[in-house]
């Protein structure tokens, strides 16, 4: 069978000439077909498979034509703005993400998470003309002034892709920060501007600290790395009409404090970081939130035309927060682009519950809330994502991730005044609803934090966190852990103390993260479903195949690894040392870490007890994906996978490891890397 | 008819007026008093995608130069840079990007930011690194404990050493890009080692008649097995060793440089560095800055007379016989050169222990009979 399929593989790439990216996808998803996904299907009824799941957004120049990536459909809408309906589906990738528009025009560019590379889209046909390999788990995109360069971030290679739009191919690879998600091209061209989602490493214990990296079009050189101190999450980024700002949409955790309350701003707060566009300008940030509501996951930004208003998507909280520049600018003391204000006010500006008043002028509801929106009964809202705005800056578009939708904003009333219906079922799945839940901040005290908050794209955000509760404050620090292919892992908890999700997403999570009741009864059994429906992505590290790979979802993954990680599946199945000691079945990888999943569910200690834990026994992680997943061990204290034993577990009480040579050690992690 | 005599006595003349290697003087020094960290400079990279930039590696950290305002950028560990003794720096061509390599791991420097790779947080063979160079997309870095190489875009290392190359010893004390899909690594006690990226693939040369004194055979390979630094441009391997220089001609010939042969300064060579585009190799000694084109057998010898820098002698050579002796003021700053590097065709930045010297070409009549 697989004969025949590779056979067809190779006729479709010879007959259609240069068609090799067809072929390349394929080998990409016969890699991942091969390997455990780690979630369950049953879950899953009919309608799952047809929700679309729009997520980002494009509009032409003229306004006419809505480009909307839809996530779940592996394609790309086009949309009559003024007739307010879908005139074309063009299929895409797998995962697509973001989109961008050519200056002249003609072309249209969609990122693929899962296939790793860019469509290029004939905007007069509207097909998929080609698609450009970038790197890994591509998001946002934006070309230069003059369309000769496309810009791709790719979140999971942490660099960022340049790519030579006339030559059709990357040219070179710039180290961003960790986890590019966003891109932003200033009103001249001269910079790109990039926000890494996560941070970069920091010392244990330390306050996260996140980047904008900057890239001058000229010389596709970066040419400034803008910290924002004690951040997290930096997703939208956009620069104002009048060139002065770039702004980016993030969160202010506050993970490091125990959890002793949740008033003001415990654990974590909404806000912009508003960055002086010269080099090595100044950051000043300001809340979207207020003292007592938080508008939680702040996702993409768009500014008016005119560069008076700015709308930010709070995905969290199904609302447009819509600023006001102006005040903003009064409130920054902004003089010719400098922020006026001194160090100490940004700080306490940072922090400040009580300003937002000042220059957050409207609360857009796109959600399921009443807030007077009788002339749409039809909008549901749920989970706005990816903003366009209408040249004249009347409309604003907002895409509508979990009900399918986008929402039309009047921006002269700041209300919904109508949506367009992007297709795609009108029941609400279980696994749906739960998605829903799981990415809406309504489950805890005061909104302030969804389950997508600290878990974007249902991964990690890196962070350590101080749960007091668990054995008091200061003590029993625990890292994030992933929600990704975690259906068949149970017990969950790092100390294993929660024997399923349900436990985890119930009582636990009330008392430990919303302070609220939590989720019960249906939609507790949602938020679980959900969570065990979401599947690990594709694994990078592994060679891609020429052929369908056979196994079936519980399998080990089929042997096909490079010949360093050949050599490092050796060393985590071994039983002797190699000057022939034994190591005993409990010492030996594989032992604790079986395939498919490689965890054994079982709790152990392996010598990493820190003296601030309570506990000497930690629940066993998988390993699946794990590059995706750092830091690592328990509390986060290890940056790298080679960090665990070289400063953390010298004891070989977690594993044997200390007669391995450098290439072997090596060898080892890279065959982790491909689990 | 006429006219094409004529043009080619004229041609005839000009190319016997070529003075190859040239001759470089109007040497200006730079020191602490200039606004350098440190005289001791172990490395100097001209920035060959920044304007205006000369990087320069100190016992005091990195420093930037601007050669034309004079501007010194400084930076230490407090920077986040690896150690303070920097041994070597590559830019990036492509992104802009130095690695540099450190006694205190492999820093890389992007963007006004430092990060830092070391033996406990990567898989970096050693903290130990003498050497760094970038192959395509790859980093390469010579360490005390093998050769490791990094490919950023997957996060991946690799070490090479006598566990799985065949690397006789593992302190490896220089990287060099060789023609497409090679890379060269000069290793103190083995040789040198070529790997052909493709193929994954070492190839070993080495002194084949492995006296440790003298060079039994002449023009029989490797001079030594002490390898201090290789480079190649052109087909044409250089290798320094601190009993004489190698040349592999085309992987095909091999000829041998001593002090009685040829118009080296000094057996005892730091450092080499082949000239883009040419034949002509520049080699740092412990006694002056040697300058030696392999098609024209010439040599000029640089060596100042006194430990300022304020005057020197420049010699001549054809093979081993001396052409011509003149006086030079000033001169390159110091004797013990560590390190050269090319500003265009017609500039030289010389390393040396006490000083950092540029020169520029001189008119071909200066030092010509």
């Amino acid at each position: 069978m697989w004969l025949l399929l590779t056979l067809l593989a190779v006729l479709l790439s010879a007959s259609s000439g240069g068609e090799d990216w067809k072929l390349r996808r394929q080998r990409i998803m016969w890699a991942y077909e091969a390997r455990p996904k780690g979630n369950r299907t049953d879950h899953f009824v009919r309608e799952d498979s047809f929700y679309i799941s729009p997520i980002q957004m494009a509009i032409s120049k003229d306004g006419r034509w809505l480009y909307v990536v839809c996530e779940k459909a592996d394609a790309l809408l086009v949309v009559d703005a003024k007739k307010r309906k879908v005139v074309k589906e063009v299929k895409v990738g797998v995962h697509p993400f973001g989109v961008c528009v050519s200056p002249d025009g003609r072309w249209i560019y969609v990122s693929n998470r899962w296939t790793d590379d860019v469509s290029v889209i004939d905007a007069r046909k509207l097909e998929e003309v080609k698609a450009i390999p970038v790197g890994f788990d591509p998001h946002g995109l934006v070309t230069d002034k003059d369309g000769k360069y496309l810009y791709v971030a790719n979140l999971a290679s942490d660099d960022i892709s340049v790519v030579c739009l006339k030559c059709g191919k990357e040219i070179k690879k710039l180290r961003a920060g960790h986890q590019p998600f966003e891109v932003a091209l200033s009103p001249d061209g001269r910079y790109v501007y990039v926000a890494n989602q996560l941070s970069n490493p920091v010392p244990f214990r330390e306050p996260p600290v996140p980047e904008v990296t900057i890239i001058d079009t000229r010389t596709n050189f970066v040419v400034d790395r803008r910290d924002l101190y004690a951040t997290t999450i930096l997703q939208g980024v956009e620069c104002s009409p009048d060139g002065q700002f770039t702004v980016v949409a993030l969160e202010l955790p506050k993970n490091l404090i125990p959890e002793t309350q949740i008033y003001q701003g415990w654990m974590v707060t909404y806000g912009i970081a508003f960055l002086e566009a010269r080099p090595r300008g100044r950051v000043a940030f300001l809340l979207l939130d207020e003292m007592n509501k938080y508008y939680a996951d702040p996702f993409e930004l768009v500014f008016s035309p005119d560069g008076r208003y700015l709308y930010v998507s709070c995905s969290g909280a199904d609302v447009i927060s819509v600023v006001d520049m102006d005040k903003v600018r009064k409130i920054l003391k902004v003089e010719d682009g400098k922020i006026g204000i001194s160090d100490d006010t940004i700080r306490r500006y940072a922090r400040h519950l009580a300003l937002s008043n000042e220059y957050v002028v409207a609360r857009i509801h796109t959600g399921f809330r009443d807030d007077g929106n009788p002339k749409n009964p039809k909008l549901k809202g749920y989970n706005p994502k990816g903003l366009a705005i209408s040249p004249d800056g009347r409309w604003l578009y907002v895409a509508c991730r979990l009900s399918d939708e986008i929402a039309v904003v009047d921006t002269r009333e700041n209300r919904v005044v109508d949506v367009i219906d992007l297709g795609g079922p009108k029941v609400m799945t279980k696994v749906r609803w739960g998605e829903y839940l799981f990415n809406h901040s309504v489950i805890s005290f005061q909104d302030q934090l969804s389950c997508n908050t600290c878990h974007p794209e249902n991964n990690v955000d890196g962070l350590l966190y101080d749960i007091a509760i668990d054995g008091g404050m200061g003590m029993n620090v625990i890292d994030n852990r992933t929600m990704r292919g975690v259906a068949f892992t149970a017990p969950f908890k790092w100390n294993g103390k929660n024997p399923n999700l349900a436990r985890q997403e119930g009582p636990r999570a009330a008392q430990l993260f919303f302070r609220s009741l939590g989720f019960v009864g249906e939609d507790r059994e949602a938020v679980v479903a959900f969570i065990e429906s979401i599947p690990l992505p594709p694994n990078r590290y592994r060679p891609l195949p020429d052929r369908p790979l056979l196994a079936s979802a519980d399998d080990d993954p089929p042997e096909l690894l490079t010949p360093l990680q050949k050599i490092g599946k050796k060393i985590f199945e071994r039983a002797y040392t190699k000057d022939g000691r034994y190591i005993p079945i409990a010492n030996r990888c594989i032992t604790c870490h079986p395939p498919p999943y490689y965890t054994d569910r079982l709790l152990h200690d392996v010598g990493i007890h820190a003296p601030f834990d309570t506990d000497f026994e930690f629940d066993t992680p998988q390993l699946n994906n794990i590059a995706d997943t750092a830091p690592y061990l328990h509390d986060g204290r290890s940056w790298t996978l080679e960090e665990i034993w070289t400063v953390h577990g010298l004891e070989d009480l977690h594993g044997v490891v200390s007669d391995l040579t450098k290439q072997e050690f090596t060898a080892l992690i890279e065959y982790l890397k491909s689990l | 008819m006429v006219g094409v005599i004529l043009t080619i006595l004229l041609l005839g003349t000009s190319s016997q007026a070529v003075q190859s290697p040239p001759i470089y003087g109007n040497w200006r020094t730079y020191t602490t008093e200039d606004g350098l960290p440190n005289n001791h400079i172990y490395w100097v990279e001209v920035d060959k995608v920044r304007e205006d930039c000369v990087w320069l590696g100190t016992d005091e950290g990195l420093a930037c130069l601007h050669p034309s305002t004079g501007e010194v950028e400084h930076y230490t560990p407090k920077d986040g840079l690896g150690h303070q003794a920097v041994m070597a720096i590559a830019v990036d061509p492509k992104t802009g990007d130095l690695w540099i390599a450190t006694f205190g791991g492999l820093t890389w420097f992007s963007g006004g930011k430092f990060r830092n790779y070391t033996q406990d947080n990567s898989g970096l063979a050693s903290n130990v690194v003498f050497g760094v160079t970038i192959q395509g997309d790859t980093i390469w870095a010579a360490t005390t404990a093998g050769a490791s190489r990094f490919i950023p875009r997957t996060n991946s290392w690799m070490t090479y050493s006598s566990a799985n190359a065949p690397f006789e010893e593992n302190w490896c004390y220089n990287a060099a890009p060789g023609p497409p899909g090679k890379v060269y690594i000069a290793a103190w006690g083995g040789g040198i080692l070529e790997y052909d990226v493709a193929r994954d693939y070492w190839q070993a040369y080495k002194d084949p008649d492995k006296e440790f004194e003298i060079d039994l055979f002449p023009n029989d390979g490797l001079v030594h097995d002490i390898i201090t630094a290789v480079s190649y441009e052109d087909s044409v391997i250089w290798a320094s060793t601190y009993f004489g220089l190698s040349i592999y001609d085309h992987w095909r010939r091999w000829n041998s440089y001593f002090e009685d042969d040829s118009g080296l300064a000094s057996e005892f060579i730091n450092f080499v560095r082949a000239q883009p585009g040419t034949h002509i190799g520049w080699i740092c000694t412990d006694k002056g800055l040697s300058v030696f084109d392999y098609d024209t057998n010439r040599w000029v010898t640089y060596k100042p007379l006194d430990s300022h820098g304020h005057e020197g002698v420049v010699k001549i050579y054809e093979g081993g016989k001396l052409l011509e002796t003149f006086h030079q003021e000033p001169s390159i700053g110091n004797q013990f050169v560590l390190s050269v590097d090319f500003e265009g065709k017609d500039v030289v930045w010389v390393g040396t222990e006490h000083v950092v010297s540029r020169g520029v070409k001189l008119p071909e009549q200066i030092g010509m009979k």
